[in-house]
């Protein structure tokens, strides 16, 4: 490991990812906290009757910590399924952090799989809200 | 043949520009539901599209820019949520109960 290699932005992405992981999980565990310091639910559902696509998704990631996947999976599928790319971004922001062989340009991932992602989102915001796709809802 | 022009070229990796600029899309599109979210992805944004700038791939700057108005925009509506909007929807719910109990009359 050899950090003067690194520039501040390789070691402050690895900081955030860690700090936004630790404060997440925190916010997820404790409810009390969660009202306090959440202003508002959902402006977009609050505004329209409809669901965004994060809706339902602290209930999912408070189920899947709790081991009940299948309710995690109902509340918000998308959430669960994200959480193997948070994992990733965890592994890659370390590695970038304190591995100096490894840089950016060695982030390789065909664009394909990352514009699947916006698109993704889009799709799972549309079909939940579509009165056949009742399972997608909280 | 010369072997300069047999050589063959790696194609440029744009991997973090390119997730810049997504976390930016993401970004925007969440900025409207929820508190601290679109905020996360906008400094996402924000430190990939500077770290693929350092690297000259493309989409950086467009992933800064997203990165940086998602972030403005977040702490926004976060800061305006916690100031005013209990209180907006205390009076739009008083408001509303007014104009049913109106209407039964």
């Amino acid at each position: 490991m050899n950090l003067l290699t690194k520039n501040w932005a390789e070691l402050s992405l690895f900081l955030f990812m860690i700090l936004t992981v630790v404060l997440g999980f925190f916010y997820v565990t404790n409810p009390g906290w969660r009202d306090l310091v959440s202003p508002y639910h959902c402006l977009f559902s609050q505004a329209t009757g409809l669901l965004c696509p994060a809706c339902g998704g602290t209930r999912a990631i408070v189920h899947l910590l709790s081991g009940n996947i299948l309710i995690a999976l109902k509340n918000n599928g998308l959430a669960v399924l994200m959480l193997p790319g948070i994992v990733y971004g965890m592994i890659t922001s370390f590695r970038l952090a304190f591995d100096h062989r490894f840089t950016a340009a060695d982030i390789n991932i065909a664009s394909i799989w990352l514009w699947s992602i916006p698109v993704v989102v889009v799709i799972f915001w549309v079909i939940r809200n579509i009165s056949a796709f009742t399972f997608l809802r909280p | 043949m010369d072997d300069s022009t047999t050589a063959t070229v790696q194609p440029k990796n744009h991997t973090l520009g390119v997730i810049s600029l997504i976390s930016g899309i993401l970004g925007v599109l969440l900025v409207f539901c929820c508190p601290y979210v679109p905020i996360v992805l906008g400094l996402v944004a924000l430190v990939c599209g500077i770290l693929a700038r350092q690297q000259q791939q493309n989409y950086a700057l467009a992933g800064i820019i997203l990165g940086a108005i998602v972030i403005v925009f977040g702490i926004i509506f976060a800061i305006v949520g916690h100031l005013f909007f209990r209180e907006i929807m205390h009076i739009i719910e008083q408001e509303l109960r007014m104009e049913l109990s109106m209407a039964k009359l």
